[in-house]
């Protein structure tokens, strides 16, 4: 989602209510993007015997995968 | 023929708990598996999207077990130089790099496919057949 600098001032609730959902935003000014919100994810250490317990289907975890995959290699 | 398997197929098999033999990887992988799993990945967990993220020694220990029955097979640097060129004359930029690296040695292994989650970014950068890890993991 994106939105303006001037939405970011007036409303800052409603941009910030996709980022409390898990989504990014991203906040551009005269249609060039100058920031990117993104969520504060609550953050678990797991062992591996829990994580393979927990209830994830096969294209949630690809998509976390990929993601996280991504992510480290930035 | 043998298959390729990239580091997100090989973090699938550690969560199931499987170490697949005398498939090919790179040495590369074993740093990305870390990475990854002490970086963290998000999923839902009761509704909330959470960062479940691994102790290192878990993640070096998963690496130990899940690679242990690999086949590494590397690009030496002459290779690897070839490849960026050729990177740049498909305009492959960023870290998309990393999954050009992969398709690189699969092919010069004379693997038949790759295995990966990824198959969005790797069908830009190889021919070669992209095969899902739990498919895969279920027949082998």
């Amino acid at each position: 989602m994106n939105a303006t600098l001037t939405e970011v001032s007036r409303n800052t609730k409603r941009v910030f209510r996709p980022v409390q959902n898990g989504q990014p935003v991203q906040i551009t000014e005269h249609g060039k993007t100058i920031a990117r919100i993104s969520p504060d994810y609550p953050t678990v250490t797991m062992s591996p015997e829990e994580f393979r317990a927990l209830p994830i289907s096969d294209e949630d975890l690809n998509n976390a995968i990929n993601k996280a995959i991504a992510e480290s290699r930035q | 023929m043998t298959a390729y398997l990239d580091t997100s197929a090989l973090i699938r098999a550690w969560r199931l708990k499987v170490a697949p033999k005398g498939y090919v990887t790179r040495s590369h992988s074993l740093a990305e598996f870390y990475s990854t799993l002490t970086g963290g990945l998000t999923a839902r967990i009761a509704g909330v999207e959470t960062r479940i993220k691994f102790t290192p020694r878990d993640a070096a220990q998963g690496a130990r077990e899940t690679f242990s029955g690999m086949d590494f097979k590397d690009l030496t640097p002459v290779q690897t130089l070839a490849q960026l060129d050729i990177a740049a004359k498909k305009n492959i930029q960023s870290a998309n790099i990393h999954d050009l690296m992969h398709a690189a040695v699969a092919t010069q292994s004379g693997c038949s496919e790759i295995v990966t989650t990824n198959e969005k970014h790797f069908k830009l950068v190889t021919k070669l057949k992209l095969t899902d890890p739990a498919d895969f993991l279920a027949k082998h």
